[in-house]
């Protein structure tokens, strides 16, 4: 039933489609690039698209092959937004659902703290983060999933308080249910919905932000290729080779439309107030 | 360990309260709402007790707090002779298969996310879970579908959602739940108010067949005087927190004695237009005060077309007029 409801959604379909022409190049990453992404070459430095040389993105200005850079980087950028959005929305999921359940004075000190975190933008907590943790690619998704925390913890709390006071949890109180029986057979089911839409939302941006930080230099290092440093190495030479930053940045934008495209389709055909209309 | 009275439920002074707290950041109590406020009634084995009073007198919150699903303020709920408000939270979870809720409304009763067969056998579940019944998960589903079919619903509901059922449906999913760890008390909060007519008196007639077959007792909560005429042995009308008058369904239609009572059943329409023409209302000044406020005195004097000074000054308790109808009112009282 869903499964028709997404092919129907010609947005969702879109995003759906975009993203897994990524998964696919990711698939190929593994056994064939057409270059090797991190040989120098210094013959053909900066060298403009072009079939005769077989650069189809061209070279940076170390004479690499920019679209293996992008294949490879492909990998590092999709499983730091995976796995930092993992971590936010499981710990974030999880504080919101108690505080929310319990309500009170846990409810108060979780929630404190989630907008102690809240307060800082985004991408100033993540550069705060890496700067306590180093600069290691790991600790990307450990600032990224920070920096989500609050985000989900807030959702889920707003869900989980929305239905907690509905009567099929009291009647499950009355047939002798624990609390965590309640909170992940009873309330978890119901709120998947925003979550899963602010679970697609989130790999989008995360992507912008570990290229954000790839690109001031506290992400991903050299000479391993992510799309933000490779806009960060393009910038110098932008002008002389414009390729070096219009490839990079096309794959960030497409992949960031992509998971923006799904997440909005999920939220319209998850949505039940619009599941009947056609 | 309390004596035991003889009746399967034994309710005594309960109170529930309701803090005040004002304040955001330091939250402090600045008063209660006092919505039971020191209610006794007992049922014994078999009989309906109908429970009836308008919105806000404290009904649905009584119930709530019979069924432990409310916490209690003061007093004793007495099942079987065991104070359930005393008992510590593991004994209370085995106890609770002895006293099932059926709720109000029926869509918000229903998880919307679990089929029909895993609503009614979800009781079962858990208590199979936690070691106080043992059954197999084969059973329980044979179990699921008994009930199913004891209450009216075709085994081929089974696998559908809550969304796909009508009220009345979904009221039967929620009474074969009730049923299924086999209750010897049912409370029914306002277990028809939020249905058609035609389909009220279809689960009102379900919920009679089953208590004659089963041998149930029931907690009926009702604002609708017909329903709990049609249904309940025995009645209670409810008044700001405090039971008021309570006797046998007969005679409380025949000789309502406390002024209360008197108004609330003249505000029924007679079928006879001929008695109707001839109905007087008694229509009540006024309404109902805060019970946030603590009064002294009756807490309907302010309304009462009898009212006598020593109504102000002090309240008047629950006692017999005759045998079984008890009454609060100075009026039945003698000095």
């Amino acid at each position: 039933m869903s499964k028709s409801r997404l092919a129907k959604n010609s947005i969702a379909m879109t995003g759906v489609v975009i993203v897994a022409l990524y998964l696919l190049s990711i698939a190929v990453s593994f056994f064939w690039l057409p270059f090797d992404p991190v040989a120098m070459d210094v013959e053909h430095l900066l060298e403009a698209p072009s079939l005769a040389t077989g650069h189809l993105f061209g070279t940076d200005e170390f004479g690499r092959d920019i679209l293996a850079r992008i294949m490879k980087g492909s990998t590092i950028s999709l499983v730091i937004s995976l796995c930092a959005t993992a971590l936010g929305s499981v710990v974030g999921v999880l504080m919101g659902i108690w505080a929310g359940y319990l309500g009170g004075r846990w409810d108060h000190w979780i929630m404190r703290v989630a907008d102690v975190l809240f307060s800082f933008p985004s991408l100033l907590l993540a550069i705060f983060v890496m700067a306590i943790l180093g600069e290691k690619t790991f600790n990307v998704v450990f600032a990224i999933g920070i920096v989500y925390i609050p985000q989900f913890a807030r959702i889920s709390r707003g869900a989980i308080l929305t239905i907690k006071s509905s009567e099929f949890v009291r009647a499950a109180r009355s047939n002798g249910a624990g609390s965590s029986f309640i909170l992940f057979r009873h309330l978890l089911p119901n709120i998947l919905v925003p979550l899963i839409v602010q679970v697609s939302l989130s790999l989008s941006v995360a992507i912008l932000l570990e290229s954000s930080l790839s690109f001031l230099g506290l992400g991903v290092q050299p000479p391993a290729p992510s799309w933000g440093n490779m806009l960060s190495g393009a910038r110098k030479v932008m002008v002389l080779a414009p390729w070096t930053a219009i490839y990079p940045g096309l794959a960030i934008s497409f992949l960031v439309l992509g998971f923006n495209l799904l997440g909005d389709g999920l939220r319209d055909i998850l949505d039940p107030r619009l599941r009947n209309v056609r | 360990m309390m004596p035991d009275t003889g009746f399967l439920l034994d309710v005594r002074g309960l109170k529930v309260h309701f803090p005040i707290e004002k304040g955001i950041v330091v939250k402090r109590t600045v008063g209660h709402v006092r919505a039971v406020d020191g209610v006794d009634f007992h049922i014994a084995r078999g009989e309906a007790l109908g429970l009836v009073g308008e919105s806000g007198c404290g009904k649905s919150t009584t119930a709530m707090a019979v069924a432990r699903l409310q916490s209690i303020t003061a007093g004793k709920v007495l099942f079987e002779g065991r104070d359930l408000a005393a008992l510590a939270p593991r004994e209370l979870r085995a106890a609770r298969k002895d006293f099932q809720v059926v709720f109000q409304d029926p869509y918000s009763s229903l998880d919307p996310r679990q089929k029909a067969a895993d609503i009614i056998a979800e009781p079962l579940r858990i208590f199979a879970k936690s070691g106080l019944l043992t059954m197999s998960d084969t059973e329980i589903r044979g179990k699921a579908a008994s009930l199913m079919d004891r209450c009216g619903l075709a085994s081929s509901f089974a696998g559908r959602y809550p969304h796909e059922f009508s009220g009345g449906q979904r009221q039967r999913i929620g009474i074969a739940r009730a049923l299924a760890l086999g209750p010897k008390l049912v409370i029914a909060d306002e277990p028809v108010s939020a249905l058609d007519v035609s389909i009220q008196s279809q689960i009102l007639n379900l919920l009679k067949d089953l208590q004659k077959d089963l041998d149930l007792t029931f907690l009926f909560i009702a604002h609708d005087l017909a329903v709990i005429e049609y249904f309940c042995t025995r009645i209670a009308v409810m008044y700001l927190g405090r039971i008021v008058e309570t006797t046998d369904a007969a005679s409380l239609y025949r000789k309502p004695l406390h002024p209360y009572t008197k108004a609330l059943l003249s505000a029924v329409p007679l079928p006879d237009p001929v008695k109707e023409r001839g109905r007087r209302r008694i229509i009540l000044k006024g309404d109902v005060p805060s019970p946030s406020v603590v009064r002294k005195g009756c807490p309907f004097r302010e309304r009462c077309s009898e009212a006598m000074e020593r109504c102000a000054l002090e309240a008047p308790a629950l006692a017999a007029v005759e045998a079984g109808h008890e009454v609060s009112c100075f009026l039945y009282q003698g000095a």
